[in-house]
């Protein structure tokens, strides 16, 4: 298949450390618009796909298309320029700068040495700033040093530093980890909010979670996909239920 | 880590000013004064000047009479006009205190190194890379030793060599030609650009090679103390072309401006002022810029950055350049005012010194690192002549202590110290002086009331 209409479409993707194959030809396609959930044991290659997605990790083979452009061979800033945002598991912030600063480096412009250099903070900047902390509730936190937000409001402030950037697909890994029942209610308001108008890949190991915010859920064993579908189907489905409560 | 303070033993008695005062261990000085190489280096300076110089305004015709210190000569006493002469001209303070003004002027020079630290130490605002590198400072004083070397070698004053019209250090070498690589700094404007591109390139090739393959960290810290060290063995080794071990000495003018004039070192010291200052500014406003807060996230978050569509090996490497020009300028004005330039200036020892200046200062202040050169400097100058058996060590327990009792350096001191109490004490002022201000119209206005009541 070499043109489709997916935001994301893996397909026969491998990669092995030292032999071990971390994803073992994997085929995977998002749609626009979709959000997707990823469950599985540990181990099962969860993050090492989205590693293998947004180019921290390279591939021994197979192929990685984001809306028709094949991703393998590009670098990681390339595929984040083409619209892929990708929130790390233990939330990845500048602990030193304010929250505003956080959001302002993330804004899509000055992105080249000189670029920077040149880059001025202009309305618009502190405009889209201003939209997005409000969309994750620190618009009281602008001036803040983003080291002492708690950890909840550090996992937000991830995900708004992707959604400066307008991401047409986003990889968000266990966003509710360390989170208080209140703030994973918010956080599932939040990702139904952004999700639509593009392309969610959410990794969850909550499965209460899971329920409220999936559309479709992939479920991931040894590397490879055990069943796709909606969480009732997945929840009922043998294998499914052999690998999570064991032999 | 013990080798490091027996390293700058060596490498600090083949400068020419520290030989002057070497007197401890004389006969390691002995044997190293050929590496400080003529003596007309090292004398000359405290007697090539009038020793009554500063002091004859009396020489003059129409100076007052009291001003006059040759009055004696109006005795007519050959033999005391003599004894008072050689008491002059022997007097070992005033030599003595002249060669502490060139080692003074010497210093400020080295000021400029300043120039170094502070850019990698702020800028690149990584204490990974935090190696500060004096390849690029010495690239930039050879380039000015070059030109000066040329313009100093005209035929005129070389015509006792075998080849006049080149470097001596050629002519001792049997070279009988002006390399082709030295034909272009000839020219002036030439030899300024290649102050500055020389070691930017330089850096741009070695960064390059480094970032984009993401090495970091001790390995980058060993890769250019080696490229230092592989630079200071072919400037040795090339001894024909570059001078050996001995490095460039007689560098006398530019474009015909003597610079070994004490008017000379004046506006060489306020042009070295005025360009780190620029350098300072400069340097500002990348920090202040989005690249300033860029590097800043990158020291924090590195994958971060990559991961927000920055190329972040792109941004070592411009911060690596710059901080590769300004040392190439630093080392050019160097040149400038101590009149030669040698490889004790690129290799490691010169380094290690950059990293305990920039940790003296305050690695994470621009202004810091300026500081910390001077006073390190200082204390090395006050401890090698006060203590010359022991200032090694006291150099080394000055920077263990420092580092120890301040970790961010003396700007840290100012930030987490100083300037809080500063503010603390400033606001308690203001709060007595609103008290006041409250008072005094409490008072008019008693008074007013009084009045009225009356």
């Amino acid at each position: 298949m070499s043109s489709t209409d997916f935001a994301l479409a893996v397909e026969d993707l491998t990669v092995s450390f030292d032999g071990f194959k971390a994803i073992d030809a994997l085929t995977l396609y998002v749609d626009k618009n979709e959000l997707r959930v990823i469950i599985g044991p540990n181990g099962a290659g969860k993050t090492t796909l989205l590693d293998l997605i947004c180019g921290k990790t390279r591939s021994s083979g197979g192929s990685i298309k984001f809306n028709n452009v094949e991703l393998t061979e590009m670098a990681e800033h390339e595929r984040v320029r083409l619209g892929i945002g990708r929130k790390f598991q233990t939330p990845s912030i500048y602990e030193n700068l304010s929250v505003f600063q956080n959001l302002e480096v993330s804004y899509p412009a000055g992105r080249s040495v000189f670029g920077a250099l040149a880059f001025k903070c202009t309305d618009e900047v502190k405009t889209r700033v201003d939209a997005v902390a409000k969309e994750i509730g620190l618009i009281d936190k602008l001036e803040s040093e983003a080291g002492l937000l708690s950890h909840g409001q550090k996992q937000w402030l991830e995900i708004g530093m992707l959604l400066m950037q307008e991401p047409e697909l986003l990889m968000l890994d266990e966003p509710i980890a360390g989170m208080s029942a209140k703030e994973r209610d918010l956080t599932a308001e939040l990702l139904k909010r952004i999700s639509n108008n593009r392309a969610v890949i959410v990794i969850e190991h909550d499965m209460e979670f899971v329920k409220r915010i999936a559309q479709k859920v992939t479920v991931m064993h040894q590397g490879k996909i055990l069943a796709e579908g909606s969480m009732e189907n997945v929840q009922s489905n043998p294998e499914v239920i052999h690998v999570y409560l064991g032999h | 880590m013990t080798s490091h303070f027996t390293q700058p033993l060596f490498a600090l008695r083949s400068n020419r000013w520290a030989c002057a005062f070497s007197l401890s261990s004389a006969a390691l000085a002995l044997l190293l004064l050929g590496g400080c190489a003529n003596p007309a280096g090292i004398e000359p300076k405290a007697t090539v000047q009038d020793p009554a110089h500063g002091l004859t305004p009396a020489v003059t015709t129409g100076a007052p009479e009291w001003a006059r210190t040759d009055a004696w000569l109006d005795f007519g006493d050959a033999q005391l006009a003599h004894l008072i002469q050689q008491a002059r001209d022997n007097n070992p303070s005033l030599a003595v205190a002249q060669t502490r003004l060139e080692k003074a002027k010497a210093y400020v020079g080295l000021a400029d190194a300043a120039l170094q630290p502070k850019v990698n130490g702020k800028f690149e605002m990584d204490r990974n890379t935090l190696s500060k590198n004096p390849v690029f400072f010495g690239l930039g004083g050879y380039a000015m030793a070059m030109f000066l070397k040329l313009e100093a070698s005209d035929p005129i004053s070389t015509k006792i060599q075998s080849t006049p019209g080149i470097p001596d250090f050629m002519d001792w070498n049997q070279i009988t030609a002006l390399p082709a690589f030295w034909l272009p700094f000839k020219s002036l404007p030439f030899a300024l650009l290649a102050v500055i591109a020389v070691p930017t390139l330089l850096a741009f090739i070695v960064s390059f090679a480094m970032f984009k393959r993401r090495v970091g960290g001790v390995y980058f810290a060993i890769i250019t103390q080696a490229v230092a060290l592989i630079l200071t063995v072919l400037i040795i080794g090339q001894q024909g072309y570059t001078g050996g071990v001995n490095g460039m000495t007689d560098l006398k003018t530019m474009w015909g401006w003597d610079t070994r004039t004490d008017s000379a070192k004046y506006i060489l010291y306020y042009v070295c002022v005025a360009i780190l200052v620029a350098s300072i500014l400069l340097c500002k406003f990348v920090q202040k810029s989005k690249l300033g807060t860029l590097l800043l996230a990158m020291r924090d978050k590195e994958d971060r950055v990559r991961f927000s569509g920055y190329d972040v090996a792109s941004f070592r490497i411009f911060s690596f350049c710059l901080a590769a020009a300004l040392s190439g300028i630093g080392g050019a004005l160097f040149t400038l005012q101590v009149g030669f330039m040698s490889p004790s200036f690129v290799g490691i020892v010169p380094s290690i010194e950059m990293v305990i200046y920039a940790a003296v200062g305050g690695r994470m202040s621009l202004v810091g690192a300026v500081y910390g050169t001077l006073l390190v400097n200082a204390g090395k100058t006050f401890f090698s002549e006060s203590f010359p058996d022991l200032w090694l060590f006291l150099m080394a327990a000055l920077f263990i202590g420092v580092t120890m009792a301040f970790p961010m350096g003396l700007a840290g001191l100012w930030e987490s110290k100083v300037a809080p109490w500063w503010k603390a004490r400033r606001e308690a002022q203001e709060a007595a002086d609103a008290k006041n201000i409250v008072i005094a119209p409490m008072e008019s206005d008693k008074k007013a009331a009084l009045a009225d009541a009356s």
